[in-house]
């Protein structure tokens, strides 16, 4: 093609910078062929083949210290997830799907180059990896893709209902193939384990939830997130595989963590023990989750425990004040009095407030709502930088209570 | 009181009467109406009757009965002619004929989406639809909105920006939208012209190609002011074969249009009354009898002197009854606004846009331009919003003493006839089209013998081998994929020429710094170097610096006195000849140019007045431009013939009462040697000649100093004569045909650039005058001035020819100071030749 280089002087002289990308500098190889890089085979589909690199696993194959199968019912989990009605279906219906792309930005000019998919068969756990040698083989992957998800009735991922699904979705739309996942109810991950581990853990992406919650170890075969675009491009581009293996093992291992994550929340969700946590934050975040799905005996249970209140931490509390916020909820005052009281001795405002509010307008014992509103006035005086509208309201409260007693 | 009323009154006095170079009246026109189609279902037919419309204008039904037909309309009829019924009406229909088709409407502004957006609700809402869904999708829509937004929205208005970075890349999550989509809309085509309009033709390239991928084939709906070429635009814009429809059937009422040009200062000069002292009188005077005005001027800065003054002339109670408005304004703003004008709380309102004030204040009595706004097509939609049904209107349009607004105010034809303005793009623009090739590559591969728009694979294939070969996109077989992980439509800006951008950012005077807005890193230089004073949506800024390599660009408001126009110094290095045509006495050439562009000062002039007042300097290293450009070649013997036909000849020789006696001093200085040649004369035989020609400075005692004088020998005289004619000539025609080009291709001034080089390396170091697209790869302005040469020429005498001045001024061919100043006979003699062949 004579052609383009003229055009490429036109544009240098109109001052266009082409070249953004490094990879121009690097020598382009005659491509090896994936099978000489990794194990796999070939997948039949009615528009070619794909490669594929597939896994087995026993079903009971302790990933870090957790067993990939589920060892308890799934019920509470699929409550979470708004799909309820999936509490009696088999683990084998669950797809657990993880992708690599060529890029972050979302859009139709992502491709998931890699599209991981694994799924408990007779009592194997079983990880493909439908790879695309070249973007033209798109239309076979995901018809490849088809023929194993089928039967399949939820999708389990980490992000993917922002990123890995529509990622996905599009995919389908552009190669105008029927869309198998549309009708998949979808537990990601992320969210939950956010709710249960954000407390404690900051940082929630499934490198550190593998690591501190699996406690397994990655190879030093692995790619780092970041760089797995760049590897295929060189894998693509330039002929170079070199590190096209460490971005097969990056993704298989995501998908296997996928599914010891899963067993984990299953069995945490379904038997939240007090006993089984270690950590104080994790009781406490359990039983926020669990009184967001109504389960208040057993966020009790959780705030109520030994163990949360032993440690005398931030979470005792919060615990209190959840507790005695349900008890509200159900107009029992007189349980959830004491628990503002203790929170008030520990030193919480808004027990405080919680315990004018009730004194002025419930007990209608004024003293006692004007002690506890003094006190409220006086903590948020004495702060580093003090809230001017928390003063104003505290204030405004105090007066108010001062001219009912006047009466 | 009735506007003949008020006028009649006002014409008695002299002092404005006089100042009146052009007095129309218009009669009132009944409108031509036509019954609804039977193609418009019942239901709509009822819901417009509702609506209080019960019949349409022949060009509504004209659009209407061309699109039932299945074609594409261009609609430039004027302001206020219910241009928007030729859309909706269709668009409502088919979505009841066709339960979920769908349809995309692009709007420049915010103000006009929101304006359609109610427009299509309450119709939606009286027609009882569930179906019918209009909706806003743009940057400020909610996050929460955005899902429900692409599951079931019918009617989605949106901006270019948005179709560009929101929409496209993400188009299989509008596939259902796509799927069914049935009509575009584009309205106020016009201003997708240069630069942006380029861009947006390939945008259009880009949506096309996927409303294919989802097989829909809409059909465009483009609305336009009048502009002498609404039909080309349109064409140029989609790429396909488009009907105009401009027969105006709307009812217009009696207006009254005059031009006031503001008496002399002085002459000599050409230095005018202020058009702000008019525009505060006038507009004293109409709401003394009661006439609703709206005043429009060119920046903010007048907006709030022409407030200052007016108010200050008012009694304390009325001040509030006078209001100005800018862009930027919020809604609550808008609406008091357009209440006080609706229930006659306001009596005058100043404002710098016609566009911003959306659709809803209705008309007005009288409308006021103070300056002539830049287009006759903005001319003539800010003076269409003057005219009520039943009552006589006036628009005034009140001139500077800039070239094209006194050129206007003796060709007044042009505002009230045939606009002959041509809005140009060039979508074939190498560096914005390789942009949008590769947005289009993100949203869909190309296949190896797909084209795109009207380009074929084969002049399509270079650009996608060269993305291949700088790593965006890999070829696979029959297609190319896009590979890189970037997201372009995030680095392509629609309306900067080249993919680097400046950030323009406000300092206020706290040093928090805020984004006001965006510019091409090219036009940057000029533009915004550090001093310069910018404007930006009519607000005016100072810049306190310029960051090229970081692309940073810091402004402040300013209260500055003057503007600044950088001085451009154009050294041309190579050129290649595409097109020449030759003639007796020149040629017209047209091609490719490599240019060194320097910026080194810039001068600061008067606001209004546009008195020069002083220069200032600009660091900036200078750049390469490649770009296309036309040239006027001057054949020697041609400038010869000038010089013996007397055409150039020497001054007047009236130096001032001291000139034998300087003359004296001078020639003893250079001991009687020709500083030409060396040689010694006799005192007879030797001139004393001014470097700068004496007509020239205002002041003689200038021109007069020792340092601008020398002493010639006759032959020597002559020759440096003619030098200095030859340069003066050709600058004052270049300045002439710079002023009267905008007229004919509707560029920014910023567009184009002249250059007038007495030796040229165009012409073999001969005279040439080069006018050149100053973008990059060039957007098809000087291309058109090529086409319409003789056309352009013309204008330009007659330009020079009608102003009364001596030997130059603003008008014609440039104020005192600039190079064009004094050579008025010389341009003139020099154009005037060129007709001849």
């Amino acid at each position: 093609m004579a052609d383009w280089s003229d055009l490429s002087e036109q544009l240098k002289k109109l001052g266009v910078r082409l070249g953004r990308d490094s990879e121009l500098s690097k020598p382009v190889r005659k491509k090896q062929p994936i099978e000489s890089l990794v194990n796999g085979h070939e997948f039949e589909t009615m528009f070619g083949t794909v490669f594929s690199s597939d896994h087995y696993y026993a079903e009971d194959h302790i990933h870090g210290t957790v067993p990939l199968k589920p060892f308890s019912r799934h019920d509470v989990l699929a409550l979470w997830a708004q799909a309820a009605q999936l509490a009696d279906c088999a683990i084998s219906d669950f797809i657990f799907l993880d992708t690599e792309t060529t890029g972050l930005s979302g859009g139709t000019g992502t491709i998931p180059f890699m599209i991981g998919a694994a799924r408990f068969i007779q009592n194997q756990f079983v990880v493909e990896q439908f790879f695309l040698r070249n973007p033209s083989e798109e239309k076979a992957q995901l018809a490849a893709l088809n023929q194993f998800v089928d039967g399949g009735q939820a999708i389990v991922s980490y992000n993917g209902k922002s990123f890995d699904l529509p990622i996905i979705n599009t995919r389908y739309i552009l190669n105008r193939l029927g869309n198998p996942f549309e009708e998949m109810a979808h537990f990601d991950l992320l969210h939950i384990s956010r709710r249960v581990w954000k407390r404690r853990l900051k940082q929630c992406n499934l490198g550190n939830i593998e690591k501190e919650i699996l406690q397994f170890q990655r190879s030093g075969e692995d790619a780092p997130g970041y760089l797995v675009p760049e590897f295929y491009r060189d894998y693509l581009l330039n002929g170079d595989g070199s590190q096209i293996a460490k971005v097969f093992y990056h993704n298989e291992i995501d998908v296997v963590s996928l599914s010891a994550l899963f067993t984990t929340l299953a069995a945490i969700l379904e038997d939240p023990n007090p006993d089984n946590f270690a950590h104080a934050a994790d009781i406490y975040s359990l039983g926020k989750l669990m009184e967001s799905l109504d389960k208040e005996d057993i966020a009790t249970n959780l705030y109520a425990s030994d163990s949360l209140i032993v440690t005398k931490g931030e979470e005792l509390v919060l615990s209190l004040l959840s507790r005695a916020k349900m008890f509200k909820r159900h107009k029992n005052y007189d349980q959830a009095l004491p628990l503002w009281q203790h929170a008030h001795e520990l030193g919480s405002a808004e027990a405080s407030l919680e315990l004018a509010i009730y004194y002025e307008h419930l007990a209608k014992d004024l003293t006692q709502a004007l002690s506890y509103t003094n006190t409220l006035l006086k903590q948020a005086e004495s702060q580093p930088s003090p809230n001017k509208s928390s003063i104003e309201q505290i204030t405004h409260r105090r007066e108010r209570i001062l001219r009912k007693m006047l009466r | 009181m009735d506007i003949d009323q008020t006028l009649q009154d006002w014409l008695k006095d002299k002092s404005f009467a006089n100042n009146l170079s052009y007095h129309k009246l218009t009669t009132a026109r009944e409108a031509s109406s036509v019954p609804f189609p039977n193609s418009v279902h019942s239901n709509l037919q009822e819901a417009l009757n509702r609506m209080g419309i019960h019949s349409l204008y022949i060009h509504q039904a004209e659009a209407i009965h061309l699109l039932e037909e299945g074609e594409n309309v261009v609609i430039s009829t004027g302001t206020s002619s219910g241009k928007s019924l030729c859309y909706s009406i269709p668009i409502l229909n088919r979505q009841i004929n066709e339960v979920g088709s769908t349809a995309l409407l692009l709007f420049p502004t915010k103000a006009l989406t929101n304006d359609q957006l109610n427009s299509f609700k309450t119709y939606s809402q009286i027609l009882t639809s569930e179906t019918i869904k209009p909706v806003v999708y743009d940057g400020d829509t909610a996050s929460s909105q955005r899902s429900a937004i692409r599951k079931s929205a019918t009617i989605l208005m949106t901006n270019p920006d948005m179709l560009h970075q929101g929409i496209l890349p993400h188009h299989t999550a509008w596939a259902r939208f796509f799927s069914h989509l049935r009509y575009i809309v584009i309205d106020e085509a016009h201003i997708y012209r240069g630069v942006f309009g380029s861009h947006l033709a390939n945008l259009i390239r880009r949506l096309k190609r996927i409303c294919s991928f989802y097989n829909s084939f809409p059909q465009f709906i483009l609305t336009s002011a009048t502009i002498g070429n609404p039909e080309e635009l349109a064409t140029n814009l989609i790429e396909q074969k488009i009907h105009l429809i401009d027969r105006d059937g709307s009812p217009k009422g009696e207006t009254h249009f005059m031009i006031y040009n503001p008496p002399f200062v002085d002459e000599k000069l050409g230095i005018r009354k202020s058009s702000i002292e008019a525009g505060v009188n006038f507009t004293q005077k109409l709401i003394k009898s009661k006439h609703q005005t709206l005043v429009f001027a060119r920046t903010r800065r007048t907006v709030e002197m022409l407030l200052t003054y007016l108010r200050n002339k008012l009694p304390f109670q009325e001040r509030e009854t006078i209001r100005g408005y800018r862009s930027g304004y919020l809604k609550n703003d808008r609406r008091e606004i357009e209440q006080g004008l609706k229930n006659g709380g306001l009596q005058a309102v100043f404002s710098t846009s016609a566009l911003e004030l959306g659709i809803d204040i209705g008309n007005l009595d009288a409308v006021i331009l103070v300056g002539f706004p830049g287009t006759i097509a903005t001319a003539r939609q800010r003076l269409g919003r003057a005219g009520r049904k039943q009552q006589t209107s006036l628009g005034i349009l009140i001139v500077t003493n800039e070239a094209l607004d006194q050129y206007l105010a003796s060709h007044p034809e042009y505002l009230v006839e045939n606009n002959p303005e041509q809005a140009l793009i060039d979508p074939q623009n190498l560096v914005i089209l390789l942009q949008h090739i590769g947005c289009a590559a993100f949203e869909l591969p190309f296949s190896n013998e797909e084209g795109f728009g009207l380009m074929t694979a084969e002049e399509l294939n270079p650009f996608l081998y060269l993305l291949e070969q700088n790593g965006s996109l890999s070829h696979q077989g029959e297609n190319f994929y896009w590979l890189a992980d970037r997201y372009p439509a995030a680095e392509v800006s629609l309306r900067s020429s080249t993919p680097d951008i400046v950030s323009l950012n406000l300092v206020d005077e706290q040093g928090n710094t805020s984004l006001i807005g965006q510019l091409d890193a090219w036009a940057a230089r000029w533009m915004v170097h550090k001093e310069a004073i910018y404007l930006h949506n009519a607000e005016i800024y100072e810049v306190l610096d310029l960051d090229l390599e970081k692309g940073v660009c810091l402004l402040q408001a300013s209260q500055s006195e003057f503007y600044t126009i950088p001085v451009i110094n154009t050294t041309i290095i190579d050129y290649k000849l595409l097109y020449s045509v030759p003639y007796q006495n020149h040629s017209a050439n047209y091609g490719s140019l490599d240019l060194e562009i320097a910026i080194n000062s810039y001068q600061r002039k008067r606001w209004m007045t546009n008195e020069l007042l002083g220069l200032g300097k600009i660091d900036l290293p200078p750049q390469n431009l490649h770009t296309n450009g036309f040239w006027l070649s001057f054949s020697p013997h041609y400038i010869e013939k000038l010089r013996e036909a007397k055409m150039w000849t020497s001054d007047r020789n009236n130096y001032g009462a001291n000139w034998q006696v300087l003359r004296q001093k001078i020639l003893l200085r250079d001991q009687f040697t020709c500083r030409g040649c060396g040689k010694r004369f006799d005192s007879s035989d030797l001139q004393v000649h001014h470097i700068q020609p004496f007509r020239t400075f205002s002041d003689p005692a200038l021109a007069n100093r020792p340092s601008n004088l020398v002493t010639l020998c006759s032959a020597c005289h002559k020759k440096a004569e003619v030098n200095v004619m030859v340069r003066s000539g050709l600058a004052a025609a270049a300045y002439a045909l710079r002023s009267i080009a905008p007229l004919l291709i509707m560029c920014d001034p910023e567009d184009v650039s002249l250059l007038s080089e007495a030796k040229s390396i165009l012409n073999d170091a001969n005279p040439a005058i080069l006018i050149y697209d100053k973008i990059p790869g060039g957007i098809g302005l000087s291309r058109k001035l090529y086409d319409l040469r003789n056309n352009w020429i013309e204008r330009a005498i007659d330009l020079i020819q009608s102003c009364p001045c001596d030997d130059g001024c603003p008008a014609c061919v440039g104020p005192v100071g600039e190079p064009g100043f004094g050579g008025k006979k010389e341009a003139l003699a020099l154009l005037k030749g060129l007709k001849n062949g």
